[in-house]
């Protein structure tokens, strides 16, 4: 009986838990563990066209120019989770513009509610949570060594562009295509 | 009070079960663990990972301030290697069960802190959680060596599973509900399809066909589907058998995806098998007894036996990824086919509940009625087991007034007006079970639009001056 009543306890807090977790998760940042499921929602959609940001790596090894595919050079991680890692790392400040309109929306609301300073502290920077000098460096000679590695080359630079592409709705070709930023490690 | 009682009553009892169906998911749950998703060895990643990057989520990764060591990745790899084998054979099947889950629960939060998190969670929550559930007690070596007999088994994991899992598809469909998924003048899931098709550049499987397939309805059906299905799973998280026709839509949902968008959800399946286990057919149970009561007989079979799960388990690990992709999608693409054929063809398995099996089923109806007569030869024509007999109202009542509903009576307990519809066609041949979906209609307004026909009927359908009499093959089915 008495164990009964602790697990009938249990089943009354876990719920305030899982609501908990989902207020934190939607506001500041997914925690882990977590049993949140990936809702695919950050897209703006008008009907006629839709806008993506990608990342283009260029390899510059003195005058020659070469690119090398993303996600081949983030296996066996996700392109996505390397392509969040070079975001925070090299783009931080973007990080905002990625959201959509309702994001944004939401955000200016929490900003304009609990102030900008704590917006930046609670939610921003665990949001997108900013790299350390060493971090940094550490992870930019990972890239330089899987470009290394892939390639076979030494002596080389790379490129990365943050492309903004404007593809047509329904067909899907692309409309536009834009630089919104670059860095060369 | 009442709230209270029904939650006690669905946290015990919801998904009561044997210990032998336990032990049988066990085998089950950790087979296709081992065997389609892959022990979790976390070694081979960490080498490859990008270097001084710790950037964990909240909650688990602040307790560290960077990646532990190669050395302790190698250790853990080992622990699992044994741990998920022991679970298998059921040998200190709960501490296996606990270290195995924590450490992958542990060493998933290292791998996630470059930022994504995969929600594969649920897997190692379910074998965290089953472990105190006494799953190894039966058709495992605990059996053999320790005395089980007298344990209790616990079904209340399983019920802390359906809410978390009920929650989990919550919350993809709140987030799209509130970024506005429905709003858009355009489908949402065709603009995120083509985010993964260009961006992601998941163009395997069907994903060419669907990139050119511009018809507009397939797509906002795939909008209005996602939400309604998503946030459904927690709605019907207290009533267990449209909790497990959800788990075979979300298996339907799961293939689309594969086919559509290339990513695979396959581990959850493991979690949804967990449960249909108080379903597992009694036939089933006494054959997987029988068959290990052979083996503990014979000692040297037992060993030869747990030598070659060894060598297949051990062969298993060595698969290259492509080897398992391949099984992965087999398994995905057998499961998106048997819930294809359980929902359209036999929809009647989808709504089962377990004390279906060993229940009596009488119908009571008016036998004067038109509408009823037309009902009982209905449902008879449907009724292809035999599971309802029949009698009329006037034979049990001799008030009028009782007649103005259908009356099922299942092993002593009564249900009448909609719910006792509903409870019938739940068990009819043909598509007619889905009808049961308005369960989920509140009660008062199901009974409202009830009692209006059954005050109708003789004026819309007429009534007969004497009782149906039952044709001479109907006579054993009438009481």
């Amino acid at each position: 009986m008495k164990s009964n009543r602790s697990k009938i306890t249990l089943f009354y807090l876990f719920p305030l838990f899982l609501i908990g977790h989902l207020a934190y998760g939607l506001i500041v940042r997914e925690p882990y563990p977590s049993l949140m499921m990936p809702a695919f929602s950050r897209i703006d959609n008008d009907g006629k066209e839709y806008k993506l940001t990608d990342f283009n790596l260029i390899v510059q090894v003195d005058s020659k120019m070469d690119t090398i595919n993303l996600k081949n050079l983030a296996y066996p991680f996700s392109k996505i989770a390397i392509s969040r890692a070079i975001d925070l790392v090299y783009f931080r400040k973007d990080s905002e513009k990625n959201y959509n309109s309702l994001q944004k929306k939401y955000y200016s609301i929490i900003k304009s509610f609990i102030g900008e300073k704590y917006y930046s502290k609670y939610i921003i920077a665990v949001r997108h949570p900013k790299m350390n000098e060493n971090q940094k460096r550490q992870f930019t000679l990972w890239i330089k060594k899987r470009v290394s590695d892939k390639k076979n080359i030494y002596g080389f630079s790379v490129i990365i562009e943050k492309v903004l592409t404007t593809r047509d709705f329904k067909s899907g070709s692309i409309k536009r295509k834009e630089v919104i930023n670059q860095v060369k490690i | 009070m009442r709230l209270h009682k029904f939650y006690e009553e669905w946290i015990f009892n919801a998904y009561l079960c044997t210990s032998f169906q336990l032990g049988l998911f066990r085998i089950a749950f950790t087979f296709m663990l081992i065997f389609f998703f892959g022990v979790p060895q976390f070694s081979n990643k960490i080498i490859d990972f990008p270097d001084g990057f710790f950037n964990p989520p909240p909650l688990f990764g602040q307790f560290f301030s960077d990646i532990p060591p190669i050395l302790y990745f190698k250790i853990t790899d080992v622990i699992l290697f044994i741990g998920f084998f022991c679970t298998l054979i059921g040998l200190l099947t709960k501490v296996f069960g606990i270290i195995s889950a924590s450490i992958s629960i542990i060493n998933f939060g290292f791998i996630f802190s470059t930022g994504k998190i995969d929600h594969s969670f649920l897997v190692w929550f379910t074998l965290f959680m089953m472990s105190f559930s006494g799953w190894g007690k039966k058709f495992s070596i605990d059996s053999i060596i320790f005395n089980t007999k007298n344990i209790k088994i616990q079904v209340w994991p399983i019920s802390l599973l359906s809410l978390s899992l009920g929650f989990a598809f919550f919350t993809a469909g709140l987030i799209k509900l509130i970024s506005g998924w429905l709003g858009s003048s355009d489908s949402m899931v065709r603009a995120f399809f083509l985010r993964n098709y260009y961006i992601q550049q998941k163009q395997d499987y069907m994903a060419k066909f669907f990139e050119n397939c511009n018809f507009q309805l397939f797509w906002e059906i795939g909008d209005w589907f996602t939400i309604l299905f998503e946030i459904g799973f927690l709605v019907v998280v207290f009533q267990t058998s449209l909790f497990r026709f959800f788990t075979l839509l979300a298996i339907l949902f799961h293939g689309m995806i594969m086919l559509m968008m290339n990513i695979s959800f396959h581990s959850f399946f493991s979690v949804y098998l967990l449960f249909w286990t108080p379903l597992i057919p009694k036939q089933i149970v006494i054959r997987a007894q029988d068959i290990f009561h052979k083996l503990t007989q014979n000692k040297l079979r037992l060993l030869s036996t747990i030598l070659i799960l060894w060598i297949v388990y051990f062969v298993r690990m060595t698969f290259s990824e492509n080897v398992y992709t391949i099984f992965k999608d087999i398994l995905i693409l057998f499961a998106f086919i048997l819930s294809l054929y359980l929902l359209i063809i036999k929809p009647k398995i989808v709504f089962l509940k377990s004390e279906d099996q060993t229940e009596t089923n009488i119908i009571k109806f008016d036998g004067v009625c038109n509408l009823c007569n037309g009902f009982v030869q209905f449902v008879i024509n449907r009724d292809k087991n035999a599971y309802f007999k029949f009698s009329t109202l006037q034979d049990s009542y001799d008030d009028k007034k009782e007649y103005q509903t259908i009356i099922l009576e299942k092993n002593g307990a009564i249900s009448e007006k909609s719910t006792a519809f509903l409870e019938i066609v739940r068990k009819l041949n043909g598509l007619w079970p889905y009808l049961y979906l308005f369960i989920l209609t509140p009660k008062p307004i199901r009974n409202f639009i009830y009692s209006i026909i059954a005050k109708n009927r003789y004026h819309w359908f007429g009534e007969r001056d004497v009782c149906m009499m039952p044709t001479p093959e109907l006579k054993n089915r009438f009481i």
